[in-house]
């Protein structure tokens, strides 16, 4: 514990928080979002997808090795302009992110529960609670999600016990068919895997963190996330592509005598992993906006940034959808976690102090 | 700590901002006949439990509520319920629904409507049963309200066994949404029959008693001719293609859709001739594959199936229920499930509609064959062949069978 800040996470607790943040797409997938994807294609889609996570963390690692693991940092270090302009950049990414989360929050209620509410009531409730967990700090909400991932599994691994007696392994076909719509898959998984970024953003508050972090919150995410896309797959089928969200419809199909309906439980797992994957994209996006102007201070941030998402997510309709198509291409996410690094590797104002202090004694 | 009770209690307060109906302003819906309206569109006949007075809640006795039929016609099945909601003055909740019954004529017009509706609403379970009634649903809904045979739960009740015991296929709104979405196949949900059993013929025993029974003349013929009551009894399989009935299997074609599907778990197998006697067994083992392999230019499936069973009846005819008895018994079994599953090909197979499923395993197995017949599926289908090979072996006998 020597030398290590006060508030800083182990590497299972991020793990765990970025593994609960991934599994909220997954909860809100939607069969129509993955057009040029056959549904069993998805099973070899996922372990090529985690494979290609791994490469887009390189070359943060690269740039760890030279210039400390704070990726913003490194940034300032090449020059004044370059810092605040990826600063920004990333805590615009970063506010996005929490309004598309609070967006497809608000969605998946209105149309599957409240289908008579409000959408901006859900947005404002959410981003509240969201911004407060942000405002508490990193280390407060990672163990409410060491809490949280613990009753998701259980929960998870229940739903899948109910789903047993619906499994046909005849839904399966050949994922390797059709290899334009896997290597399409492919891409779009690994385009559309925006917690890199947020991977990228938290690992300097990680205590001892190391690749290996990286390589066990991708292995594991791929992991649960390929279990999940097998039963729903193989548990309805061709029925699965006539539903908004397959994952509820699978949870509305299990059915335990205890509990009947698993869907309640797939509900409750969603909102926590929503609330988690909102507070750490303000989190992220107040650690941006403090880095720009650093006497903000952290409650102020994490309401402005909240503001900011909760204005996007509601009032920004027709912006939102252009914009969110072109966030969703992965270009933003390629040039922020990819390009910007590998860029900064090129400056050698980049590296660390410390590491310039080693190469002097030498 | 203040500040998060402080949050806490403001969100509880924000509750009020979600709209909410009581309890007793619901009209819970439980069973639904869809038919064709005189007039276009769809009419829908619902079994609906109402909250009787102020008093509604979890702990309602039966006392509180009462069943009513709503009928309602309307365009599309939101605009009917729509009206519905509004004529009964409560709000109407999908979230109950054990049953949905379509009428012949309205399967065979076309389900897309009301099943893409029932399919996208939330609050309808993807497990709800879904049937097909020969002639109209209304009349089997209706039939539900002095009959508790008929209510929601006796039709569900009536659809599962069916399903459990092997007589019909699994009729859930899943099922038959899956084979709609699904390339080449055909889905299959149970058809009921509403009807009054056929009456004895005039010159027969029993009409000749009743006659003499109840005098002679007008009065005998009337009591002869009196309709007797309907009767709720399995037809078959309703069989759909995308979302459109296109024909029904008889009840032995359904029982061998079963076997081959490996669904008909706890079947009762009853069989017999002049020779044995009767033995009825109940199946506890079933494993049943198909598999397909080219034979020339033609592929040719076999449906291999083993059962086991065991033996609770027998009415022998003479001697006891030894080795070789069991045995011959086996031999009715295979014979009598053979014909159930031949006249389930015949029926559907032959006749273009993809009951098993066959288009996914040629797509696995021989993906060139399936690419080049893929637009005439049905046609291909038509001209396979197909060898049925069924094992059945009684293993366990009941306690006081020899």
């Amino acid at each position: 514990m020597t030398g290590s800040r006060p508030r800083d996470i182990s590497p299972a607790q991020l793990v765990m928080l970025l593994l609960l943040c991934r599994l909220f797409v997954l909860f809100t997938y939607t069969s129509r979002s993955e057009n040029n994807l056959s549904g069993p294609a998805v099973l070899a889609a996922v372990p090529l997808a985690a494979a290609g996570a791994l490469l887009m963390l390189l070359p943060f690692f690269l740039l760890r090795r030279k210039a400390g693991s704070d990726m913003l940092t490194a940034f300032w270090r090449v020059g004044r302009p370059f810092g605040a302009a990826l600063t920004a950049a990333c805590g615009l990414f970063c506010v996005y992110m929490a309004a598309s989360t609070a967006g497809h929050f608000s969605f998946f209620l209105v149309s599957t529960v409240y289908q008579n509410a409000k959408q901006w009531v859900f947005v404002l409730l959410f981003l509240l609670a969201a911004a407060y967990a942000a405002a508490l700090g990193l280390e407060a909400f990672s163990r409410a999600g060491g809490f949280f991932f613990a009753a998701a599994m259980a929960a998870g691994a229940l739903l899948l016990f109910a789903l047993l007696p619906e499994v046909d392994l005849a839904n399966l076909a050949n994922p390797f068919l059709d290899p334009g719509a896997l290597a399409a898959g492919t891409l779009r998984g690994v385009a559309g895997n925006a917690d890199i970024l947020l991977f990228l953003l938290l690992f300097p508050r990680v205590r001892g963190g190391s690749g290996k972090t990286g390589f066990w919150w991708v292995a594991l995410t791929a992991a649960v996330w390929w279990v999940l896309c097998f039963f729903v797959l193989t548990a309805l089928g061709d029925y699965a592509g006539t539903r908004l969200f397959p994952l509820q419809t699978a949870a509305a199909v299990a059915n335990l005598s205890v509990f009947g309906r698993m869907d309640l439980v797939h509900i409750t797992v969603w909102i926590i992993t929503a609330f988690l994957r909102a507070a750490a994209w303000l989190y992220c996006g107040c650690t941006c906006l403090r880095r720009l102007f650093p006497k903000v201070r952290m409650g102020a941030a994490s309401a402005l940034c909240a503001l900011a998402a909760g204005i996007a997510a509601v009032a920004a309709a027709p912006l939102w959808e252009a914009a969110g198509s072109a966030w969703e291409s992965g270009v933003p996410l390629l040039l922020l976690a990819v390009a910007a690094p590998l860029v900064t590797l090129c400056f050698p104002r980049a590296k660390s102090p410390v590491e310039d202090g080693k190469e002097a004694a030498q | 700590m203040r500040r998060i009770a402080a949050l806490c209690a403001i969100l509880v307060l924000l509750a009020g901002c979600v709209p909410s109906v009581r309890l007793n302003e619901r009209g819970v819906v439980q069973a639904i006949g869809i038919d064709l309206a005189e007039e276009g569109g769809y009419r829908a006949t619902m079994q609906v439990r109402e909250a009787v007075g102020a008093a509604a809640g979890a702990n309602q006795s039966p006392e509180d509520a009462k069943t009513v039929l709503v009928e309602e016609t309307g365009a599309t099945m939101t605009e009917l319920l729509a009206r519905a909601s509004a004529t009964q003055g409560r709000q109407l909740f999908l979230g109950s629904v054990r049953v949905i019954v379509f009428g012949q004529e309205a399967a065979r017009a076309g389900a897309e409507g009301p099943l893409g509706f029932f399919n996208s609403n939330h609050q309808i379970s993807p497990a709800t049963l879904v049937a097909v009634a020969e002639g109209e649903a209304g009349e089997l809904i209706r039939a539900g309200e002095k009959d508790p045979a008929l209510s929601a739960e006796g039709l569900a009740d009536v659809l599962e066994s069916a399903g459990k015991g092997g007589f019909s296929p699994p009729s859930r709104l899943k099922d038959l949404m899956g084979a709609a979405n699904a390339e080449n196949a055909a889905g299959a949900v149970t058809l009921l029959r509403y009807s009054a059993p056929d009456p004895p013929k005039s010159g027969s025993p029993s009409s000749e008693a009743s006659s003499e029974e109840s005098g002679t003349g007008s009065e005998a013929r009337q009591a002869a001719e009196k309709t007797p009551e309907k009767k709720l009894s399995l037809g078959g399989a309703a069989v759909f293609v995308g979302h459109r009935m296109e024909a029904s299997i008889s009840p032995a074609a359904a029982c061998g859709l079963e076997w081959t599907q490996n669904r008909a778990k706890a079947c009762v197998l009853s069989v017999g001739d002049g020779q044995l006697g009767e033995v009825a067994a109940v199946t506890h083992r079933q494993k049943a594959k198909i598999t397909v392999e080219m034979s020339g230019e033609v592929p040719v499936f076999d449906i291999r199936l083993e059962v086991r069973s065991t033996a609770l009846e027998s009415r022998l005819l003479s001697g006891g229920f030894d080795d070789r008895t069991r045995r011959y018994a086996s031999a009715l079994q295979e014979i009598k499930i053979r014909a159930e599953i031949e006249e389930m090909v015949a029926s559907s197979l032959r006749r273009g509609y993809d009951l098993l499923g066959l288009s996914r395993l040629m797509r696995q197995r021989y993906p060139a064959y399936y690419e080049a017949h893929r637009e005439n599926w049905g046609e291909a289908l038509a001209s396979c062949g197909y060898n049925v090979a069924v094992s059945c072996e009684i293993d366990r006998t009941g306690a006081g069978n020899r």
